[in-house]
């Protein structure tokens, strides 16, 4: 199978609650990948995220990206 | 032998307590409320309806408060923790409601009672001692004046070491329309919204202390307590850093995704200010422990130490949670987090609101700022952003009515329309009620939610936003397309949360359980619990029918379109430039036309009487279009 290579982003203030060395990430995976598949090859925290942009459209982490994509990670926020 | 008669999940029983007559009555309620209303504030609202007089003053001994914990509330259903205190608010005027956590109602209902029902008022301080099936009123002299802490052990040592306590401080005795009542001491759990804690006060009623033997009677035990094991073990691994920092653990992603309210709703980023007194700063330095509400596994809250003025550490309590760090810091631009530690211990002490308490003060900094008001009018404090002095010496102000305290203790609209002026534009409110800590310049579907809770502006009444950032709700079937700020769903997406939320207050869960339970999950519970046959959409109507008979205690009073309306700021100032705009007046005119056409109202926000037909509330007609 090819393999295709995306950007994950995360919230630059997850850098303070959890030891991630930059809020970019380059992932190379499977082309059948999706979202989701993606944070956890990059041992991402997965609970924190619901939702995502991919190339600013908002996708579930259900959605499988393509080659190149820019996958913004937008975390779950909760009431307080 | 006959076979055991299995629980209904309900006792069915009521407890009623006249303060002027000192008369204690049990009476037992038909199964149908249960059925209709639920429990929580969805039979308290039956209640209120039924024994209250809504046209009489909320400081009237005639206006009921009415004390009911959820369905879920004392069994082991993991968030099963919360009660509602329901009656007309004195902030407001209107609906007035607010729930709380901890275990005092999990101890009320092992007294054997689904509810209580305060009238009347008592013509010197008293509190209620309930221990199951002994009922007595007794004096509280020696008690009125002290804070909610000291209080709480002054009852504990008189009653009970193991009893639970739910007391106002000095905010409620002074009739402060934004007081709370505070629950168990220096856990410090608040029933904080719409001035309840003024209700008691009104009443003469310091405290209500429980102390319970019995459990809930469950229809199939063994199937519940295997379906909460399993949640119990399942939940903590769905909640993440949220089980390590609690709330106060996203007010970076908060000020990160546009949520958070800075500078009265002025500014738009805050993210330095935000690191400095996050969950992460609090974790590490201040707290000493987690703790957590009956039966929770998550353990989202901790116990926090200051320093005092000689350098000693003190456990000052609970720690601030997301919107008092929100209330307290962001909206005061105070990142001094000591003094916003120590300013939700003092709302804690003095029982008040911290989000009303909050934006009222930043309505007063905001007004002084702009002239509106001086120095001859704060007894001589200098307001200005950041100053955690001035700010703790306002909370003092407020709770004791003096000086410019006395016109925010009725809230920051009531004090602003006493200015005169344009200090109605510094406000934030609708209806009155003070904006909680979720921007709805960032998530347009809680402009909706505001404007039309039942109780003023609430989050925790919808919570649509949280759909919007991920969390699942299959049985609703939406998709990620569901942009933060665009029209487009809002209306359905902020009803349907209205009427699952009003479901959560009915079954006593905790609102961040919404992470873990869409209604099929808790249609499960329920019929575990009471041997019911429910869809979820069964549970569904329910909440429509509570959410809409709230919307009626209020539109007796004359509540209209004309209220559901979002204050001037978020109409007409944006908060990021084009990145994240005000909400346009006719887009909101457009959500607001299409949220009365999904539930049925008229243009005007009554409910039809086809309406009320289909959500069984024909008894109400007469009431509605009388």
């Amino acid at each position: 199978m090819n393999r295709k290579t995306v950007v994950l982003k995360i919230p630059r203030s997850f850098l303070r609650y959890y030891r991630l060395p930059s809020d970019v990430v380059e992932v190379v995976g499977p082309e059948d990948a999706t979202i989701l598949d993606l944070i956890r090859l990059a041992e991402l925290p997965e609970v924190e995220f619901g939702i995502a942009a991919v190339n600013g459209e908002r996708e579930y982490l259900s959605y499988t990206p393509k080659d190149g994509q820019f996958v913004e990670l937008h975390p779950i926020i909760m009431g307080g | 032998m006959a076979g055991k008669q299995r629980g209904k999940g309900y006792t069915g029983r009521i407890l009623l307590v006249d303060l002027t007559t000192r008369k204690v009555e049990t009476r037992t309620l038909p199964d149908e409320l249960y059925r209709k209303y639920l429990m929580g504030s969805g039979l308290g609202a039956r209640l209120l309806m039924d024994l209250g007089d809504p046209a009489v003053d909320p400081f009237h001994p005639r206006n009921p408060l009415v004390i009911v914990p959820g369905f879920f509330t004392g069994t082991t259903i993991p968030g099963g923790t919360r009660t509602s205190f329901v009656s007309r608010s004195p902030l407001t005027g209107i609906w007035g409601e607010a729930t709380v956590g901890g275990t005092w109602g999990a101890e009320f209902r092992c007294t054997g009672h689904d509810g209580l029902v305060i009238l009347g008022a008592a013509s010197s301080p008293v509190y209620l001692w309930i221990n199951d099936d002994h009922i007595e009123v007794r004096p509280a002299e020696r008690l009125w004046g002290k804070d909610t802490y000291e209080a709480c052990d002054l009852l504990l040592e008189e009653t009970d070491p193991k009893a639970k306590v739910a007391a106002i401080g000095q905010a409620g005795e002074n009739l402060v329309r934004i007081a709370a009542v505070m629950v168990e001491g220096r856990h410090a759990r608040a029933a904080g919204r719409t001035g309840m804690g003024a209700v008691m006060g009104a009443k003469k009623l310091k405290a209500i202390v429980v102390r319970g033997t019995r459990g809930v009677p469950v229809y199939n035990p063994a199937g519940l307590m295997g379906w909460a094991l399993r949640k119990t073990n399942e939940v903590p691994a769905m909640f993440g850093m949220f089980t390590v920092y609690g709330t106060s653990g996203s007010i970076e992603t908060h000020e990160e995704r546009g949520g958070l309210p800075i500078k009265n709703f002025q500014e738009g980023h805050w993210r330095e200010g935000a690191a400095r007194i996050s969950g992460k700063t609090i974790h590490e330095r201040y707290a000493v422990k987690s703790s957590s509400c009956s039966g929770c596994p998550i353990h989202c809250w901790q116990h926090v130490t200051i320093e005092d003025g000689n350098g000693v550490r003190e456990n000052v309590g609970h720690n601030p949670e997301y919107e008092t760090l929100g209330s307290f810091g962001a909206m005061l631009l105070n990142d001094d987090l000591p003094s916003v530690i120590r300013a939700n211990e003092l709302c804690n002490r003095y029982g008040l609101d911290t989000i009303s308490a909050g934006n009222s003060i930043a309505f007063a900094i905001e007004a002084f700022e702009r002239g509106l008001i001086s120095e001859r009018d704060t007894g001589g404090v200098k307001l200005a952003w950041g100053d955690g002095e001035a700010i703790l010496a306002m909370l003092e102000q407020v709770a004791f009515r003096k000086h410019l305290g006395n016109l925010l203790a009725d809230g920051s609209l009531a004090a602003a329309r006493k200015i005169g002026g344009d200090a109605e534009k510094l406000t934030v409110t609708v209806k009155g009620l003070e904006f909680p800590m979720h921007d709805p310049r960032a998530f347009w579907s809680m402009g909706i939610n505001y404007a039309t809770g039942a109780r003023g502006a609430c989050h925790l009444e919808g919570l649509p936003f949280i759909v919007e950032t991920g969390v699942p709700m299959p049985e609703f079937g939406y998709n990620a397309k569901l942009n933060p700020r665009i029209t487009d769903g809002k209306a359905l997406l902020a009803a349907r949360m209205h009427n699952l939320m009003a479901i959560y207050n009915g079954l006593g869960m905790c609102k961040f359980y919404a992470r873990a339970f869409s209604p099929t999950p808790l249609t499960e519970a329920l019929n575990t619990l009471t041997g019911w046959k429910w869809t979820w959409e069964d549970l569904m109507k329910a909440g429509d029918r509570i959410f809409t008979l709230k919307r009626l205690y209020s539109t007796r009073l004359g509540v209209r379109r004309e209220d559901d309306q979002l204050p001037h700021r978020i109409l007409t100032q944006e908060k990021r430039g084009k990145e994240m705009p005000n909400i346009p007046p006719e887009a909101f005119r457009k959500m607001m036309d299409e949220y009365y056409q999904i539930r049925g109202w008229t243009p005007d926000g009554l409910p039809t009487a086809e309406t009320l037909s289909a959500l069984d509330l024909s008894e109400q007609k007469e009431v509605v279009f009388a």
